[in-house]
């Protein structure tokens, strides 16, 4: 016997870009979720505006004017903004990159009420990249707001 | 605990909440709607029962998936108040009841019917990963002449896999899903990597077509939201970046599976005395 089946109507539900940027009442991974692509974005948008300038073949003079464009108004913040992005999404990058491959996760273990998820387990490494992002910055704002400004 | 229990009857029983329903019927909405609903709470009253009562009691059009009523069948899983839940697992108390608790289809399924979620491309994603033990000798599996070794500490590699309900609540919380309409999602990876780490398996290589795609693993940047989100401990998120190292390991050439051979009956062996008989043979006789 052969049955037919009727394609029912359906409306579309999914979250979007919206789901995927807000984090709700998830857990921290899930806000360096979106924060790792947002600051990998801004990386790479930044990358060929750097390269673009800094390929210029200018003389000396071209040069310093070129250099005082960028300096100018809030682009210096916005060049710090940038590197504190980067530094974060390289360190959050290596404990991505060793929890993709199964390094820093816990093993499995029977689902005994109330779960505790993997996730907690390797905390710690969330804590260590916040600690190693904000020493870098630190001293990156040192340098970038501070010293070479006098 | 007795005093406890009295003093939340007293604040709960009898108190009026309003549920805030999302509607849909394809035959006649262009659009889901929201539709406002109050009833009186009774003791132990979960999200699922309030579901009933205002179908039996006020709207006999509501339409919802359930079954078991105790976390078994996975069939009741919807976004409550914003986050997926099993309904029959979350009591209206845990909510806050002084405001409208919303529940609405889960996130990231089409909607079939007011919180009716369409599965049909969940389950299809659940078939693709191949469920089931993949073994050379494929003789042996459709006709057993005996089982498998596998010791407790291997059983332990898999089990916590082994218990999703199939209830979608963990697609509901990804973030890749909710842009990548194609990605497999959590549930049908964690469930390859429950076969992949089964001692008995051999089907790495045979699952990877669907596993590892555009749409698969590695699309997969760990949120974790998948974990949060199971009602049942599976730790989808965890099952899956395991998965990736076995990857990993197969693709540099250094994944060495030997499945579990068959078990033997040691013979010539004396029963010491005062022990039971095994059970008969169920398979190979
Ligand atoms: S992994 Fe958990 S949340 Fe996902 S379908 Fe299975 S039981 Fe549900």
């Amino acid at each position: 016997m052969k049955f037919f089946q009727l394609e029912p109507k359906t409306h579309a539900n999914y979250l979007g870009v919206k789901g995927w940027a807000y984090g709700g009442r998830y857990g921290i991974e899930r806000y360096l979720y979106t924060l790792q692509r947002v600051t990998g974005l801004g990386v790479l948008l930044y990358l060929p505006m750097h390269l673009i300038v800094t390929s210029q073949k200018l003389n000396q003079a071209g040069w310093e004017q070129v250099m005082g464009l960028v300096a100018r108004g809030l682009l210096p913040f916005g060049e710090f903004l940038v590197f504190v992005g980067g530094v974060f999404h390289a360190f959050n990058g290596i404990r991505l990159l060793l929890t993709h491959f199964g390094f820093l996760m816990a093993q499995p273990a029977r689902p005994i009420y109330p779960f505790t998820v993997a996730a907690l387990k390797q905390r710690w490494a969330v804590y260590l990249v916040f600690v190693m992002t904000t020493v870098v910055v630190g001293y990156g704002a040192w340098e970038f707001l501070i010293v070479a400004h006098h | 605990m007795a005093a406890d229990i009295k003093q939340l009857e007293k604040k709960y029983v009898g108190k009026e909440v309003e549920f805030r329903l999302l509607r849909f019927a394809p035959d006649k909405d262009r659009a889901p709607y929201f539709q406002s609903f109050r009833i009186k709470l009774s003791q132990g009253m979960t999200v699922l029962d309030a579901l009933m009562r205002i179908k039996e009691t006020q709207d006999p059009t509501l339409s919802y998936r359930k079954s078991c009523r105790m976390g078994i069948c996975g069939s009741c899983a919807m976004q409550v108040n914003g986050f997926p839940k099993l309904t029959c697992q979350t009591q209206v108390t845990e909510l806050n009841t002084d405001k409208p608790i919303e529940v609405r289809p889960l996130a990231n399924f089409p909607i079939l019917r007011d919180l009716v979620p369409d599965l049909r491309n969940f389950l299809k994603a659940h078939e693709s990963i191949k469920p089931y033990v993949i073994r050379e000798d494929a003789e042996e599996l459709d006709h057993p002449t005996g089982e498998f070794y596998q010791s407790p500490k291997e059983l332990e590699k898999y089990l916590q896999f082994a218990y999703c309900i199939k209830c979608g609540a963990c697609l509901a919380a990804c973030p890749t899903n909710a842009t990548d309409h194609e990605f497999l999602g959590p549930q049908a990876l964690a469930a390859a990597y429950r076969y992949v780490a089964d001692s008995r398996d051999q089907g790495l290589e045979q699952r990877l077509e669907a596993v590892d795609g555009p749409n698969g693993i590695f699309r997969c940047h760990y949120a974790g939201a998948c974990s949060e989100a199971c009602p049942k401990g599976v730790d989808p998120s965890l099952g899956i970046q395991l998965l990736k190292r076995e990857i990993l390991k197969y693709r540099v050439g250094a994944a060495h599976k030997k499945p579990a051979p068959l078990a033997v009956t040691p013979k010539g062996l004396k029963r010491r005395e005062g022990i039971p008989l095994p059970p008969e043979k169920t398979v190979g006789q």
